[in-house]
């Protein structure tokens, strides 16, 4: 992806032109988190806490890819909306940052912050349902799997480990379950520009989906990465963006053309 | 690289008294030894419920983190002690509904416009963070040391905003239900606490519940006694809402009548908080921008107001008015008047005299209590141990 784009800046600007005259108040969320959830990449990778147990950081992305993968599909069965499986990974990410690889099961992990998003996103689902489909999906290529988890032992043991789960995942978190996602302010851009390829929204949106499976919602603002969508999704496209005057598109997220050109790249 | 301070969490509080019991466990009051300040903890017992940790300790710890504002209850802190959740928050020291119950209290129309005011500055924070209360009622508005109406009790509150989401209707206790949910709207918004807090606008005039329904179609007809039966100009979506029924016609005696008292503008300010189209229904902002804000009589100063006798008297130093540094006299020349039509019973005295019920009985036992949830074995504690890394507290709490 970053082939495509050009290095220097001053590209944001794309071609001039296509002007919108509604380009007034900025789309920028206000930042509502005590804690602060963003860091720069190399910190990221040097205070992992799986670091030190031994996992370097080639793993931990694996790791964080395959638990992502684990989520979409998790959510997709339990037919939970896409909101909720991004609030899942976000609390998986966030999770790792102050949590070792090494002694937390990411798959009961991940199971425990999918059953807690569904809750915390008004989407929830029973306990035993998540259980259940969790641990199909944990055991797929086990067809006796499905007969085992009604089993009252192993279901019970289960149950235990989701529920002391979800109390060490909200300490974890320090009960912030206030997550923003990019999804909001992309939309609101996209309308607001009356941007109407109904491709280029779906291209942005599939960026956006893509990043959640990095550490990208670990580094940058929701905001930002809806900006980093919208361009990269309209370079992509070779779709002209408006321009009113002085202003940019993309000034309107609030972000400098370096905090967006670090966002694209990572995309 | 985890802060311990939810280890530290239970030190961090010395408990005081109970406070009574919550929608989902007990309240009591603490000195929070970190600040000095005295708080309210709400005790959630997490074994109870068999989902989990429950939606509504979820949904009020999320909303509250989000909702930082003068007028609206703070989330202090939140740690998990025992099998329990524990939600710290500031102490509030009486109610709305203490105020209008109290009949040594004379509510000045400055008075009434001081809490409307309050009411309506913490609502528009929360509309303005899409967030809907959906439970306003005169004894959910807390009425802090220093007089600060507050909104608390988030248990039933929901992000609101998106087009397609649907709603439950047995929202608010049904005195300030609006009538958009008593037909059974499933897709409401902001207006349902707007209408909520006309009504308690409404209490604080009459000094008594404005629309007492039996039921919720007596709610409506109650609704439609002091407002008129909405004809379909003044509400167009009313008869494609799901429980919608036809109500007999009954034209709309004038307001005034209703409330012989009250001033113009606050009359005005009523009937557009009244509006039967939620549509049409003023927001609190634009509320809040009303004349009546703005003409005379100014809003009381918070801390002028007079506050009720307490419910519950703890390590609490003695309120102000029983100081003498603060006199009765502060407050406007009626309320002193009307004080001392009762000799007996005048402001500081009252304080006192009922305290008593509430707190005694329950005192001693409150956070004493083993834990006696057996949980599971101990086998199988060791496996859950290399599962999920349980931090120092979860390990500790199990052993008491």
């Amino acid at each position: 992806m970053a082939g495509l784009l050009g290095g220097d800046p001053a590209q944001l600007n794309l071609d001039a032109g296509g002007s919108s005259a509604i380009l007034q108040g900025k789309l920028e969320e206000a930042d509502h988190s005590s804690t602060n959830w963003y860091f720069p990449r190399e910190e990221l990778d040097r205070t992992s806490p799986s670091l030190r147990d031994g996992i370097d950081s080639r793993r931990e992305t694996y790791f964080r890819k395959s638990y992502c993968t684990f989520l979409q599909d998790l959510g997709m069965r339990l037919k939970v909306p896409q909101v909720t499986i991004a609030t899942a990974i976000t609390f998986c990410h966030r999770f790792y940052l102050r949590q070792s690889h090494a002694r937390n099961d990411r798959f009961m992990i991940a199971t425990v912050c999918m059953f807690l998003a569904g809750k915390v996103e008004e989407t929830p689902r029973v306990l035993k349902d998540v259980i259940y489909v969790s641990y199909t999906l944990r055991n797929k290529k086990d067809p006796s799997a499905n007969n085992r988890i009604k089993q009252k032992d192993l279901y019970e043991a289960q149950k235990q480990l989701v529920l002391y789960g979800e109390r060490l995942v909200l300490t974890t978190l320090g009960f912030d379950l206030n997550v923003h996602h990019p999804y909001r302010p992309l939309v609101a851009a996209i309308k607001k520009f009356n941007v109407s390829q109904h491709a280029l929204a779906q291209v942005a949106w599939n960026f956006v989906n893509d990043g959640l499976r990095t550490s990208l919602c670990l580094q940058f603002k929701p905001h930002h990465i809806a900006a980093g969508a919208i361009f990269l999704a309209a370079k992509f496209l070779k779709v002209k963006l408006p321009i009113d005057g002085e202003r940019a598109w993309w000034q309107e997220f609030d972000v400098t053309p370096r905090q967006l050109e670090g966002t694209f790249s990572r995309l | 690289m985890l802060e311990l301070k939810n280890g530290i969490g239970a030190k961090r509080y010395v408990k005081g008294i109970s406070l009574g019991e919550g929608t989902y466990g007990v309240v009591f009051k603490a000195l929070d030894t970190q600040t000095n300040r005295t708080v309210a903890v709400k005790k959630i017992r997490l074994g109870k419920y068999k989902e989990g940790v429950h939606v509504t300790a979820l949904r009020e710890i999320k909303l509250l983190k989000e909702l930082r504002d003068p007028n609206i209850i703070e989330l202090i802190d939140v740690y998990p002690h025992k099998r329990n959740l524990h939600l710290v928050f500031e102490f509030m020291e009486s109610d709305l509904e203490a105020v209008i119950r109290d009949r040594n209290i004379l509510l000045s129309p400055a008075d009434v416009k001081s809490y409307m005011q309050m009411c309506l500055r913490g609502l528009a924070h929360c509309h303005k963070k899409w967030v809907l209360h959906r439970d306003l009622k005169p004894n959910n508005l807390l009425i802090s040391s220093d007089g600060q109406l507050k909104l608390g009790d988030f248990g039933l509150a929901r992000i609101f905003g998106s087009p397609d989401r649907k709603f439950t209707h047995q929202v608010f206790a049904r005195w300030y239900r609006s009538p958009e949910l008593l037909f059974g709207s499933k897709q409401y918004g902001s207006g349902v606490d707007i209408w909520a807090a006309g009504c308690i606008f409404a209490e604080l005039l009459l000094r008594r519940p404005f629309l007492q329904g039996s039921s919720d179609i007596d709610q409506l007809g109650k609704i439609f006694q002091a407002f008129g039966t909405p004809r379909e100009t003044q509400w167009p979506d009313m008869t494609s809402l799901p429980d919608y029924v036809e109500f007999q016609f009954t034209p709309a005696p004038a307001l005034r009548s209703l409330f012989p008292m009250a001033t113009e503008d606050a009359l005005d300010l009523l009937s557009k908080m009244f509006a039967f189209d939620p549509k049409a229904r003023i927001t609190a902002q634009q509320a809040l921008e009303h004349r009546y804000f703005s003409t005379d009589p100014a809003p009381t100063k918070a801390h002028l107001l007079l506050r009720p006798a307490s419910k519950a008297e703890g390590m609490r130093p003695p309120p102000e008015l029983a100081s003498p540094k603060e006199p009765v006299v502060l407050s406007p020349p009626a309320k002193a008047r009307r004080i001392s039509l009762f000799p007996g019973v005048a402001g500081a005295e009252h304080i006192h005299h009922s305290k008593e019920s509430k707190d005694g009985s329950s005192a001693a036992t409150v956070g004493e209590t083993p834990s006696d949830h057996s949980g599971m074995a101990i086998t199988d504690r060791s496996y859950l141990k290399r599962k999920l890394d349980m931090d120092v507290h979860f390990e500790d709490e199990r052993h008491v």
